[in-house]
């Protein structure tokens, strides 16, 4: 993704759609598009046998590359808009608190305890079960050198997992993850919205994005003969140069592409999914990784958290919102799944110390993030900081880096190396105490039921 | 000298949303120059009295705001003057409300009529307005920006988004322009200006270096008629040029449309149109093939090829899975473009609309005589109809191939799906 100069900056909310790329960036060679994402596996189908080996040939090319005993699943959840992590994670011991935030602050009696002197908002009632069963790691005090007010610069900072200024072709962090795998077939890394953003985006590969809904997908249900013949004209404009310049092979290759995943993910988005906003991108989530589709990476977030007004009520319910969808999420998932899997939240920045005087918080710098799984090491990590020793602008000064806790989880979760991923050693946090050893048993594709495409026929 | 009809359509593709043939016909004996003049005339425009659902207490706001967006599909799909309502989007897509914060469909169809009635009139006299704009004042918490405790939302992005870009200012000044605009709030209604001099801070501030008493207004005379006007124009310059050329125009281009846009009275939004559209890299392939069709693009096309009005296509239930739902922009910095509609979740609301428009289209008729036509005669009047007047020879065969392998099994759905399979061609998606 460039960003393209002069204009094309942003300040406020979820800056995540300018954080985002196509499916088939016209910078990938269409051979590398063709070797990374999941049309790779789908075109050598189609070509070879089209539409004719039931399931389609995707889940057989996910399949051929399972999860490995020991790898790890990391589901993200994106907090748009700089969450208030003073008002998440409760310093209910520090009258500075208190003093700070007249309009704002949270009584400790309301606060759920964590440890002495710290409370959790009161909207994650079930956070607060997975917590006491010792699954919840908070990290405190995270965030990154020298921070800059603006949503745009400290999103894109914490998508690129670097401080650095921005290359012409910048990546994210975990798409140099997906560039450096040897065989990044199928759907290794998902990222639930309509396009996919910068930190599962690298340089030659990227996360396959996924809707909430398939409403009657189109190339999804081919038992009509005249639909599959459509379907395949479709599919096959994306198997050559389209003569249309960039722009129009990415739009061919995205119909062939479509065609492709259609068939293999319709299975999941039955039963509907549940209402919401977080919640229904969670489920598909903990459906996905249930169907062993080879998925090892899951992108999910919502927003705003950009509180600058009557923040009390709006940010309750935003966490209650997350409360909701990491319960759904333990509710789907398979248990033999749930020791592979490690929930973690990112935000581009807390909010300042003081509330202003609309009752909310203005934007800030460090903030915390809930790392949640049952190989975590529960408990508060990191160190929180002061809430009186300040930088100029009012802000907390951080005491972890962000690149330590990717680290963490990129050594922990992937098996990934680091130090080549972010660019240097940021060392690593004890987050977590260890994996569940069984393998899952692959989960045998039932028949399923028929996802109901519905063309009106006259 | 006459305008090549792949000129003209490409002119009036990207001025507007998408010709017919007759349309394009019409010009090309005019020289380009007068090509553009026909286009920038917006005189025929006709009244645009307001959906009457909006504002009606008896209704919903869900009802109010179908109504809204249809009311404006329809604008953009009949006007026999389409760049304003292509500007219009623009607008929308530059300063940003959102139905989400601002919360009245009233408000967003006020703001809308504005933007209507001064797309195509000076910068500053709309931005001058718009930073008044009641639905603007809601959603970007001017209305909450008292002395005392300024509120920086408003004032930041009107530099960083809607006037000079990041990098031309620095935090003081945004605090310095906030402190300017305080007192710029809502009355007790909740949905009008008032300026209450109580509550605006009539101290000395520095804006831009200088110190003096700032008022509001006065800030945004200085950034787009004082020291920052030719950054301004070039900023907006560079990004109208994206939206109606290509992304990122090269550096030869965007001095030549910003100094005639600088050059005109009062940054007039016409002069850099007509420099634009008189640029000869405007007709080049980068930009020919340099832009996919937004998703109101796309919707607004396919009802006017189909000639099915918008409470007959429910485009509204599908704008939101493409990614572009009128009056609900993501964020403050408005819709991206190309790659950002580009991906399977976007194609698949893409065809639902697309598929949900062709039964309608069926059973009106449209292409109910390509049934008796030669596969290759079936295809060429399909991608006509759907305006594609230069499909790619790639396209061409599959479709032919597709129909005569349709006709053989002797399927059913041969008329429908000439009718869906052009309009999820890349050919049409892109706006070529």
């Amino acid at each position: 993704m460039t960003r393209p100069a002069p204009f094309d900056d942003t300040d406020f909310a979820s800056v995540y759609p300018q954080l985002c790329r196509p499916e088939t960036p016209s910078g990938l060679t269409r051979r590398r598009f063709l070797q990374a994402g999941i049309a790779g596996a789908g075109a050598a189908v189609v070509l070879a046998n089209p539409w004719r080996r039931g399931l389609s040939g995707l889940a057989t090319a996910a399949a051929a590359t399972p999860l490995n005993a020991g790898d790890g699943i990391l589901v993200l959840i994106m907090l748009g808009g700089g969450n208030d992590g003073l008002n998440t994670v409760i310093p209910i011991g520090d009258g500075a608190y208190y003093s700070s935030r007249p309009t704002l602050a949270i009584p400790a009696a309301q606060a759920l305890p964590l440890a002495p002197g710290w409370g959790l908002h009161p909207s994650l009632v079930h956070l607060k079960t997975r917590w006491d069963a010792g699954h919840v790691a908070i990290v405190q005090g995270v965030g990154y050198p020298n921070p800059n007010l603006s949503h745009f610069d400290s999103m894109d900072t914490w998508m690129r997992g670097t401080t650095t200024a921005p290359a012409a072709n910048p990546t994210g962090w975990l798409g140099r993850w997906l560039d450096g795998l040897t065989s990044p077939a199928g759907l290794k890394a998902v990222a639930i919205d309509t396009s996919c953003p910068l930190y599962l985006a690298g340089a030659t590969t990227q996360a396959v994005a996924l809707p909430t809904a398939l409403d009657g997908a189109f190339g999804a249900d081919r038992s009509d003969p005249s639909d599959g013949r459509m379907f395949d004209a479709i599919s096959l404009l994306g198997q050559g140069p389209s003569g249309l310049g960039p722009w129009g092979d990415a739009l061919a290759a995205n119909g062939t592409k479509t065609m492709a995943l259609g068939a293999t993910i319709a299975p999941e988005y039955q039963p509907a999914l549940p209402p919401g906003d977080l919640t229904p991108q969670l489920v598909l989530a903990a459906r996905l990784i249930n169907a062993n589709l080879g998925v090892q990476v899951i992108g999910t977030g919502f927003g705003s958290f950009d509180t600058h007004t009557t923040e009390a009520g709006f940010h309750a319910a935003q966490l209650s919102e997350l409360d909701t969808a990491v319960q759904a999420f333990y509710d789907t998932l398979s248990p033999a799944w749930a020791g592979w899997v490690t929930v973690m939240t990112f935000s581009e920045f807390g909010r300042r110390v003081d509330c202003n005087d609309s009752a909310g918080t203005d934007h800030g710098t460090a903030s915390c993030q809930f790392v949640i799984g049952s190989g975590v090491q529960g408990g508060l990590a990191g160190r929180a900081p002061s809430l009186t020793a300040l930088d100029p602008d009012g802000n907390l000064i951080m005491t972890t880096d962000f690149r330590t806790v990717y680290a963490t989880v990129l050594d922990h979760c992937l098996h990934a190396n680091p130090a080549t991923i972010l660019g240097g050693d940021f060392g690593t946090l004890p987050l977590f105490t260890g994996w569940t050893t069984a393998q899952p048993t692959r989960r045998l594709l039932p028949a399923r039921p028929r996802f109901p495409f519905l063309p009106r026929k006259p | 000298m006459p305008t090549s009809r792949q000129d003209v359509a490409h002119l009036l593709r990207r001025a507007g949303f998408a010709p017919l043939p007759a349309e394009i016909d019409a010009l090309t004996s005019l020289d380009r120059p007068a090509v553009v003049e026909q286009v920038l005339n917006t005189s025929a425009a006709p009244p645009a009295p307001p959906p009457s659902e909006v504002g009606n207490p008896a209704i919903s706001q869900w009802d109010q705001f179908v109504a809204l967006q249809q009311w404006w599909i329809d604008r953009m799909r009949t006007s026999p003057c389409p760049i304003q309502e292509k500007m219009t989007l623009f607008w929308h897509g530059h300063f940003v409300s959102s139905l989400d914060k601002v919360g009245q469909t009233s408000m967003m169809l006020a703001q809308n009529q504005k933007f209507r009635s001064m797309a195509m009139g000076s910068f500053r006299t709309l931005t001058q307005s718009i930073a008044l704009d009641p639905a603007m004042l809601r959603y970007l918490d001017n209305a909450d920006n008292v002395a005392g405790a300024p509120n920086e939302n408003f004032a930041r992005e009107l530099m960083e988004l809607f006037t000079v870009g990041v990098g031309q200012y620095r935090q003081e000044d945004v605090v310095a322009s906030a402190r300017a605009w305080t007192g710029y709030g809502l009355d007790s209604t909740g949905t009008a200006f008032v300026f209450d001099a109580a509550s605006h801070d009539a101290g000395s501030k520095t804006f831009l270096g200088i110190s003096r008493n700032w008022d509001g207004p006065a800030i945004i005379d200085e950034l787009l008629a004082g020291s920052r006007k030719s950054v301004a124009a070039r900023f907006i310059a560079g990004k109208l040029w994206s939206f109606l050329a290509y992304p990122s125009p090269p550096q030869v281009v965007l001095d030549a449309i910003t100094a005639d846009f600088l050059a005109s009275t009062d940054l007039d939004i016409t002069v850099l149109l007509r420099s634009i559209f008189n640029r000869p890299e405007f007709y080049s392939t980068p930009a020919t093939s340099g832009l996919v069709r937004s998703p109101v693009e796309l919707v607004v096309a396919a009802l006017r090829y189909t000639g099915i009005s918008a409470a007959n296509g429910h485009p509204e239930w599908y704008l939101g899975g493409m990614g572009q739902e009128l009056f609900y922009p993501p964020n403050v910095a408005g819709w991206h473009q190309n790659s950002y509609w580009i991906s399977p979740a976007s194609f698949w609301a893409r065809a639902g609309f697309v598929r949900n428009l062709t039964w309608t289209a069926q059973a009106a008729g449209l292409l109910a005589g390509t049934g008796q036509l030669p596969a290759a005669a079936a295809v060429a009047t399909a991608l006509s109809t759907f305006g594609i007047t230069a499909p790619s020879a790639e396209t061409v065969s599959r479709l032919q191939a597709w129909l005569t392998g349709e006709r053989a099994a002797q399927g059913w759905a041969e008329q429908p799906n000439l009718i869906t399979l052009p309009m999820l061609t890349p050919d049409f998606q892109l706006a070529q």
